[in-house]
């Protein structure tokens, strides 16, 4: 083999070394979220399980960390906000040393029902493409709850019929002879 | 015969003496006066001879039985008119009449609840609720009230009170005509010395817990003599020496004249001048009688 | 007793025409009428399943219920000895134990009331889901058990005391005494004292009847000791209220 040829092919594995490194945008963090077992449903408050683990040669500083949870539901996929599934959506991890694991409960409330799929999204300021963890899905079984249509007739309807029939009592009181004539 | 006796009566609130050492006795068909300054015990006495308040000596006989014992069936045959006496404010008179004659054991009916109403003057028509009523309509309810188990002994606590002239002098009717129809023996608790001397027979003074006086209204023991001032239609050519049993006149100012009646009831001078042609249009009471001898004895001791 | 239906009478109209009276089921309705717009409108709430909104309701239904009891008991005599009614009411034939007993009756008149008036709430709750029959049979029980134990006990304190704003401030003590371990968490409430407490509580042993039987779907054998608890209490309060209204002065 000539010089030039051992050249070219060294510079393009380096090359190809170099761009695969980028295209997997930081490779040293690994970071992974875990569904509870068992069936889930509406009102309950499982606890997700999150991984990251710092899988490089450098110590990691000032990861955020963010949950993120979308509707699955065929036809009505979309983005879910997370105001009233969890109050802790975020964190930020001060320091991952190489080697280093850290693990995170992920508390939520389940709302609604259907189903849906979550992921931790890692981002390191230094880096300039986060990593996400693959996207776990679950399903949330519906339970009976408060049937509204019935509610608000006799909520806003019987205070009313109250006072109308008080008032009718008492007029009727009022102008009619006493009830017990004639006992 | 004595529908009423007390003897040695006592009774204390928290260490306060409020009767001690009291006696009275009332017979059938008295209208009986009961006086005595504000605070004298009077209301402890009449709530004690109704058997709702419970006395710490003495004894109580109320037509033959003990109001302490047989409380609930003596008050089957008297009933009171209080002085301060509340009203459910949601009913109407003849509803008020209603409920009260069923706890008598009374089925009124509609006629029977308007002649009680009409008795005291109020109309049987009105359907407004109680709370509405004046102090004088519920001063009138109250007495229809104490009126419908037909007692045999009926108690007055200031019956007049809040009631203008002309309802005071029909309640005075009212009570004279049920003492003398149906012969009801009546107490009367008042301030007022004139419907004392109007209605009643015999007295009786309470005073620094003790009985000062009991008897009849006119006696030795009452101011022999009255001073009244009469007034006259027309003084002319009418001379005030009025030489009538019992008068003694002393001055005309005007068409006043100013006398002094001795021995004889107030009524039967003033019908005695009535009967003489006298144009009498007004009688003022000055001073002596009942009134004399009320503030005499509850001066007295006065704390 | 003859008189006693003459005043059972009065009570119970007076319960209904009297502006008082309404005034206190208005506020009562107006209560439930919020709670269960709640139970729709707010994200938590909306969340509870049928048997627990009907569980919730009626420890609401039986609160207003007990309140009710103590006010109006409070006013018994209390309040009658105020208006100056007490004096002609005892002036006639009755006795003081025949008005105690009708008043106690009017109590319960109140109660009945409440609970029909609340009947329409705990259908639109709970129709869809479990148990509401025995929550409904159950509610009917422990209500009335518990009306007559905390209006007896304060018609008996209103019998003795002169004011009504005093025999109040003692009834309220006690209902707040009694609903303020309920309001500890279950686990404060599962420790030794926590139950010794709840065991000698009739408003707690009521609601705990409640939860048995409407969320838990427990028989009637599992209610055998609050209902004794309940009734133990129940003669207890008609014994004390007769002792103190043998003799009632003004």
């Amino acid at each position: 083999m000539k010089k030039s040829h051992v050249f070219c092919l060294t510079l393009t594995i380096f090359v190809v070394i170099m761009g695969n490194c980028y295209a997997n945008a930081t490779p040293f963090i690994q970071v992974a979220i875990k569904a509870p077992t068992g069936a889930l449903k509406m009102g309950d408050r499982p606890v997700f399980k999150g991984v990251v683990q710092n899988s490089g040669h450098r110590d990691l500083q000032g990861l955020v960390v963010y949950l993120s949870l979308v509707s699955l539901n065929p036809g009505h996929e979309h983005p879910v906000d997370l105001e009233d599934w969890s109050a802790q959506k975020a964190i930020r991890i001060d320091k991952l040393m190489p080697g280093e694991t850290h693990k995170q409960d992920w508390p939520m409330r389940l709302i609604q029902s259907g189903r849906f799929g979550v992921a931790l999204t890692v981002v390191d300021s230094l880096e300039n493409r986060p990593v996400v963890s693959e996207l776990v899905p679950f399903d949330i079984q519906t339970k009976p709850t408060v049937a509204s249509n019935r509610i608000l007739p006799v909520a806003i309807g019987e205070p009313l019929l109250l006072l109308i029939f008080f008032s009718l009592f008492y007029l009727i009181h009022t102008r009619s002879p006493t009830f017990n004539e004639g006992r | 015969m004595k529908v009423i006796n007390v003897k040695s009566l006592k009774k204390s609130f928290s260490g306060k003496k409020v009767l001690e050492d009291t006696s009275m006795a009332v017979s059938q068909g008295d209208i009986y006066g009961f006086l005595g300054p504000n605070g004298s015990g009077k209301t402890t006495t009449l709530r004690i001879l109704l058997g709702i308040l419970f006395p710490d000596g003495g004894k109580v006989d109320v037509l033959k039985m003990d109001p302490s014992v047989d409380g609930e069936l003596l008050r089957q045959r008297i009933n009171i008119l209080p002085e301060s006496h509340g009203f459910y404010g949601w009913m109407r008179a003849e509803e008020y009449l209603r409920f009260f004659g069923q706890l008598y054991g009374l089925q009124l009916t509609s006629a029977d609840s308007n002649k009680h109403l009409e008795q005291v003057g109020l109309d049987p028509a009105d359907r407004r609720p109680i709370r509405t009523f004046s102090r004088g309509m519920k001063q009138r309810l109250g007495i229809a009230r104490s009126l419908l188990n037909d007692p045999e002994i009926l108690f007055l606590d200031e019956p007049t009170n809040g009631l203008d002239p002309k309802g005071r002098r029909k309640i005075h009717d009212l009570l004279l005509k049920l003492n003398r129809e149906r012969e009801m023996t009546v107490v009367i608790s008042t301030h007022i010395l004139d419907d004392v001397e109007r209605l009643c027979n015999r007295i009786a003074i309470l005073h620094n817990s003790k009985i000062q006086y009991e008897g009849p209204l006119f006696t030795p023991q009452i101011e022999k003599s009255i001073r009244y001032q009469f007034h006259l239609a027309d003084d002319k050519n009418i001379s005030y020496t009025w030489n009538f049993p019992g008068f003694s006149c002393q001055e005309k100012k005007g068409q006043w004249v100013t006398c002094e009646i001795k021995d004889i009831h107030p009524d039967k001078a003033l019908s005695l001048l009535v009967q003489k042609g006298i144009p009498i249009t007004e009688a003022i009471q000055v001073n002596g009688g009942l009134e004399s001898m009320y503030l005499k004895l509850t001066a007295q001791g006065k704390e | 007793m003859k008189h006693f239906k003459t005043l059972v009478e009065k009570e119970c109209i007076e319960e209904i025409i009297s502006p008082r009276g309404a005034a206190l089921y208005l506020v009562g309705c107006g209560v439930l009428s919020v709670f269960s717009l709640l139970l729709v409108s707010n994200t938590e709430l909306s969340l509870l399943d049928n048997a627990q909104a009907v569980y919730m309701m009626s420890s609401i239904i039986i609160a207003i219920a007990l309140l009710i009891a103590v006010i109006r008991g409070s006013d018994g005599f209390a309040g009658e000895r105020e208006r100056e009614t007490l004096e002609t009411l005892l002036i006639t034939p009755v006795s003081p134990a025949e008005v105690a007993i009708a008043k106690l009756m009017g109590l319960i008149f109140s109660w009945l009331v409440l609970f029909i008036i609340s009947i329409p709430y705990l259908w639109a709750v709970g129709s869809t889901g479990q148990n509401l029959n025995s929550a409904l049979q159950y509610l009917f029980i422990s209500g009335t058990l518990l009306v007559v134990i905390f209006g007896g006990f304060t018609l008996a304190i209103s019998a003795r005391m002169r004011t009504f704003k005093g025999t109040m401030s003692i009834g309220l003590t006690a209902f707040l005494l009694s609903g303020s371990p309920i309001l500890l968490g279950p686990s404060l409430r599962q420790s030794t004292v926590g139950r010794f407490i709840d065991l000698l509580n009739p408003f707690a042993n009521a609601l705990n009847m409640l939860d048995s039987v409407i969320v838990d779907s427990l028989g009637v054998l599992f209610q055998i000791t609050p209902l004794v608890i309940l009734i133990s209490y129940t003669v207890a309060a008609m014994w004390i209220l007769s002792m103190t209204t043998r003799r009632v002065e003004l």
